[in-house]
């Protein structure tokens, strides 16, 4: 399962390389066009700002993600692997782990940005704003799994009658809500409501792995 | 010798709508080859896919060299190699990088081998597998396929779309690795002059039900496209899979030649003339004739 989650970031690195370049770039651009034509000319007002780098690059994460996501599928992945000898649970597994573990790269470089530009500001490099970056990449990690919980709830479709769908469809839709509540509830922690988002994101991922490893069919 | 088939098939039914794989029996011994001819859509790669656990039937069981065909317990899959139109591999890799990313996933794999093999077929294998063509693709599922030295290959059509000389080239491979008399290979195709040198016994299906299993040798042999004149305008010919009249000259094409031939001499036929026919002759003979073959 490792290999095959290892390999795949191994693949899709330079995808995730060029989102990064991509998402740092326009991020870079803004900001010299707000010290140029804006008010924030000085070197800290332009910090201020700039220390919203951990968006650009969790945003471009998601888009390595979803590049990853769609290749898998056109080219046809899963053929490729259920051929190989190992358990199907172990592939069920790295096909959520793969978009995760290139999100969750990403989420480790905001990480390091956010603590060098806090600590360039004169804040705590481990300030507790970095709670803030982990409940929105959970947030945005929870988006990146639900597409892959679609396409499992669209090839069960194919085997059973709508009506046997109808409590996976239910299970989706609430984790949808859950997410919306932990979203726009009123909870004050930080932390709890990353936790919370983290949660759903697991419940999710097990769910793709659970209605993968009962599919009949595996190629089209 | 080894008594355990490479695969066995029992009472295997698959349903989609509209089509019906099934029931099927089917085993293969170790060491033969089985052609698996029908046409399009008669459930070949189903069938294949059944084995090669892509397609979870859903009634009988399915045994790779005595082991249930399980993706809980994927021991048996180091046993096979599978070569098809789909593939997966990764297309921005090189031909190179996706054997080794397979290398490390078979325990029995080995590079002299993967390489000797590609070198044989003539695979560039550092150019990406985006910018190969199709008949390199061809040639890479087949390294890849046999890299971990499979003991059963499944075949599903692997020479369609390409041209007459890398078809060539791969079933010369596939007669090389046949050598040895260990692997058993099953091939799909409604490419008959494919597999009319490999295969050791043919299965036909349509439908998704089997008509017919022989051995080539005894489909040629039996087989027949007699001549004759009689009378009679209507005759009923023993064995006769097809029947056509000319005037006084009846054509028939039977599947027991000898047993025509007495019958028309009960009849006090006349100008009796016999031809052999082409394995690609029986096969569509066999497809056309449907049950009535398949009652025999």
């Amino acid at each position: 399962m490792w290999r095959l989650v290892r390999e795949g970031v191994r693949f899709y690195r330079p995808v995730l390389l060029i989102s990064w370049a991509f998402g740092a770039g326009i991020f870079a651009a803004v900001l010299a066009i707000i010290a140029v034509v804006g008010s924030a000319q000085d070197r800290s007002e332009i910090l201020k700002v700039g220390v919203q780098i951990p968006l650009p690059i969790l945003i471009a994460s998601v888009v390595a993600a979803f590049i990853a996501i769609g290749t898998e599928r056109s080219e046809n992945r899963v053929r490729m692997h259920l051929m190989l000898p190992a358990s199907i649970g172990k592939i069920a597994v790295a096909r959520v782990l793969l978009p995760t573990a290139l999100f969750l790269i990403g989420l480790a470089v905001s990480h390091v940005l956010f603590a060098v530009l806090l600590a360039l500001q004169g804040e705590p490099a481990l300030s507790p704003r970095h709670g803030n970056v982990d409940f929105i990449a959970m947030q945005l990690l929870f988006w990146v799994q639900v597409p892959l919980a679609i396409r499992e709830i669209i090839e069960l479709r194919h085997r059973v009658r709508w009506r046997g769908a109808l409590p996976p469809k239910a299970l989706l839709v609430t984790a949808v809500a859950l997410m919306a509540l932990i979203q726009l509830g009123s909870w004050d922690s930080v932390p709890i409501r990353a936790a919370g988002a983290a949660a759903l994101v697991v419940l999710v991922m097990a769910f793709t792995v659970v209605l993968f490893v009962r599919r009949t069919q595996f190629t089209r | 010798m080894n008594s355990v088939p490479a695969f066995a098939l029992t009472g295997v039914v698959k349903r989609y709508p509209g089509f019906t794989l099934g029931p099927i029996d089917l085993s293969l011994e170790p060491g033969t080859v089985l052609g698996f001819v029908g046409p399009n859509g008669s459930g070949k790669t189903t069938t294949l896919n059944c084995i090669a656990g892509l397609v979870v039937p859903e009634a009988g069981s399915v045994n790779v060299f005595g082991r249930a065909a399980d993706h809980r317990a994927p021991t048996w899959k180091a046993d096979i190699g599978v070569v098809g139109e789909a593939h997966g591999f990764y297309r921005g890799w090189t031909a190179n990088e996706n054997l080794r990313f397979l290398s490390g996933f078979y325990p029995g794999w080995s590079n002299q081998r993967a390489h000797r093999l590609a070198v044989r077929l003539g695979l560039p294998l550092d150019k990406k597998v985006e910018q190969l063509s199709k008949g390199h693709l061809a040639k890479l599922a087949m390294v890849a396929a046999l890299g971990h030295g499979p003991r059963l290959l499944l075949l599903d059509e692997p020479t369609s779309g390409l041209d007459p000389v890398v078809r060539a080239e791969v079933l010369d491979v596939l007669w090389e690795v046949l050598e040895d008399g260990e692997h058993a290979i099953f091939y799909s195709t409604h490419v008959l002059s494919d597999i009319s040198r490999l295969a050791d016994e043919l299965v036909f299906l349509r439908e998704g039900s089997i008509l017919l299993r022989s051995s080539k040798d005894g489909l040629t042999e039996r087989w027949r496209r007699i001549s004759f004149r009689l009378a009679d305008t209507d005759v009923a010919v023993a064995a006769a899979v097809e029947y056509r009249r000319v005037r006084a000259e009846h054509q028939v094409v039977t599947d027991d030649g000898e047993a025509t031939l007495a019958h028309l001499r009960e009849l006090g036929a006349e100008a009796i003339e016999q031809s052999r026919m082409t394995i690609d002759e029986i096969a569509v003979a066999i497809l056309k004739g449907g049950n009535h073959v398949a009652a025999r």
